[in-house]
């Protein structure tokens, strides 16, 4: 790599941001860390080309989601081995921000890794439909169809955030 | 009403640390590097001198070793119609639990009857006896064959790390998913107590792998930028280590596993290495880079013998996923997702290890068998046809997870 100090300046001002997205992606700190590890170590073999594209933050977001898809896939966890609805962590108050959080939290787990990627990309990064499908590498439909089902299971898992995952009639 | 789930996912985001990783990100980048000519010679020159051959072990045909006896399991499964709810009373000792894709749960038991379950299995004791189901963060251990109900965890995230061979004790990992915040107890199911605790952080980030009768836990970890694992055997009732071995299974890579660091991790979600019921033989899988822009998949097994760590593992050949279409990058570059096929391990048995053949279904995937890897013979048989909307099933065993 001939450009490391430019490496390290591009993922210094990132990498707050590229660890929260891991986070949501991977649901724990250290799935996410070796996530945001193995999105870094491809930008740094192809830096050279990448940041000569001039567009490396469109390079890293489909480099950190399609990690984390094939990841997930050979790596699915015993989670998805056993079924329950989620648990409702004795919900005093449905406004607490906090148990809001755990909710949501548990209900992305029980989604599949493309669920979650588009629920993350769609609703976090605020990408639309062609753009979560450049992102993912596939058509704009399945862009459509996923977020459908992602946010039917979400409504279904976690029935207190129905207010939240409305269903936008398709994506943009 | 978006921009509420806007906010509480950058709530969720928020609470990540940075994860600082750029100089190791480099330092492997550099190492692959090297790896991507090296890989092309290395392969060449096996070929040329019959060498590739070698390597793994292939299943045999149908008139290959037997297989490890697993009686136990039934030649078919299948979702039947409605089942009776597990009763409160003793039943016989379990053989699996198996999900659908409607969330139901249903528990098999070695007379053959189904009973329908509330909360989540995690885990069924070697013996059958034992039931580990969850619900939330509280497990509750239910023994089949009488009546006691005993709930672990107290309020904590609590999960089963793995039995041992006899079915009395029982690892328990209490905390956060990272091992580094984990703390292990050992738990008498004769007694229900806690015989003694490994508190969180002690081995880094090592999981449990196994644990034997004794009751010794098995912790493993695999090294950064190295195909070597480390073993901790620790004492399960004062926490005090009582060995500690590192294993190389150079000898059984290829030179491009050799110089990869992510060939052998056990630390992954569904690659904990897996402590067969002898005691000794401790299984992981290895990882296998196919492609330049970073998929790796599932590939063989190792199984290392405690007794001899110094010993070269032996490696299993496990059949390959099917890679799908190349998509394209940016920078010219191509990846390939698998095509959603993939087998994992399920639990550690006499003579093996269960595994899972799952193939694509829908948006999800079902579980199209269960297979037997017999240690001994290096076959890969399989035992149980399973049709119908199973997405996941757990089998009596040594469980880890």
């Amino acid at each position: 790599m001939d450009d490391e100090a430019g490496f390290r300046e591009f993922v210094a001002a990132r990498l707050a941001k590229l660890s929260g997205t891991a986070y949501l992606l991977a649901g724990d700190h250290h799935a996410a860390q070796d996530l945001v590890q193995s999105t870094l170590v491809k930008m740094a073999r192809h830096w050279d080309r990448v940041s000569r594209l001039g567009s490396p933050d469109a390079y890293v977001r489909k480099a950190l989601y399609r990690e984390f898809v094939s990841s997930r896939r050979l790596s699915r966890s015993r989670e998805t081995l056993t079924a329950a609805p989620v648990d409702r962590p004795g919900v005093r108050d449905e406004a607490d921000d906090a148990i809001r959080r755990l909710l949501l939290r548990q209900a992305l787990a029980r989604l599949t890794v493309l669920q979650r990627a588009v629920i993350v990309l769609r609703f976090y990064e605020d990408l639309s439909g062609a753009d979560i499908a450049e992102a993912l590498g596939c058509s704009l439909g399945t862009v459509k169809s996923q977020t459908h089902h992602a946010l039917a299971r979400l409504r279904a898992l976690a029935p207190e955030l129905a207010d939240l995952v409305e269903d936008p009639q398709g994506v943009r | 009403m978006m921009n509420g789930m806007k906010d509480l996912l950058a709530e969720i985001a928020a609470e990540a640390m940075p994860y600082d990783v750029t100089d190791r990100a480099i330092r492997t980048a550099r190492r692959q590097r090297r790896t991507v000519w090296a890989a092309s010679l290395a392969v060449a020159t096996l070929v040329a001198v019959g060498l590739v051959a070698a390597l793994p072990l292939r299943p045999p045909g149908p008139d290959g070793p037997t297989v490890a006896s697993v009686a136990w399991l039934p030649r078919h499964l299948a979702p039947v119609g409605s089942t009776p709810r597990l009763p409160s009373g003793p039943v016989a000792s379990a053989v699996l639990a198996y999900t659908q894709n409607s969330g139901a749960t249903t528990l098999l038991t070695e007379d053959g009857q189904r009973y329908a379950l509330d909360g989540a299995v995690r885990a069924i004791s070697p013996d059958g006896r034992w039931l580990a189901v969850t619900r939330g963060e509280t497990l509750t251990l239910r023994d089949l064959n009488g009546t006691a109900n005993r709930t672990l965890g107290d309020g904590i995230k609590t999960d089963v790390a793995a039995w041992s061979a006899d079915g009395r004790w029982l690892a328990l990992r209490t905390g956060d998913a990272d091992p580094v915040s984990q703390r292990t107890a050992v738990v008498d199911l004769a007694t229900g107590r806690e015989a003694g605790t490994v508190p969180a952080g002690r081995y880094g980030r090592a999981y449990v792998c196994g644990l034997r009768d004794t009751p010794e836990l098995v912790l493993c970890a695999g090294e950064d930028a190295s195909p070597r694992f480390d073993l901790w055997v620790i004492d399960g009732t004062t926490g005090h280590q009582l060995r500690h071995e590192t294993v190389d299974p150079s000898a059984v890579l290829t030179d491009s596993e050799r110089k990869a660091d992510w060939v052998v991790r056990p630390g992954l979600p569904d690659n904990t290495g897996r402590l067969l019921p002898d005691g000794r033989t401790l299984v992981v899988r290895t990882f296998d880079y196919r492609a330049d822009e970073g998929v790796t998949i599932p590939d063989d097994m190792l199984a290392a013998d405690l007794d001899q760590p110094d010993e070269q593992p032996r490696r299993y050949a496990i059949p390959d996923p099917t890679l799908g279409k190349a998509h394209p990058n940016p920078d010219g570059s191509t990846t390939n997702y698998d095509t959603g096929e993939f087998r994992h391990g399920l639990a550690g048995v006499d003579g093996g290890i269960v595994i899972a053949h799952l193939v694509p279904s829908g948006r999800a995937e079902r579980v199209a068998g269960l297979e037997m890897l017999d240690t001994s013979s290096g076959t890969l048989a399989k035992i149980t046809t399973v049709s119908g909307d199973i997405r996941a099933v757990v089998v009596r065993g040594q469980a880890t997870g």
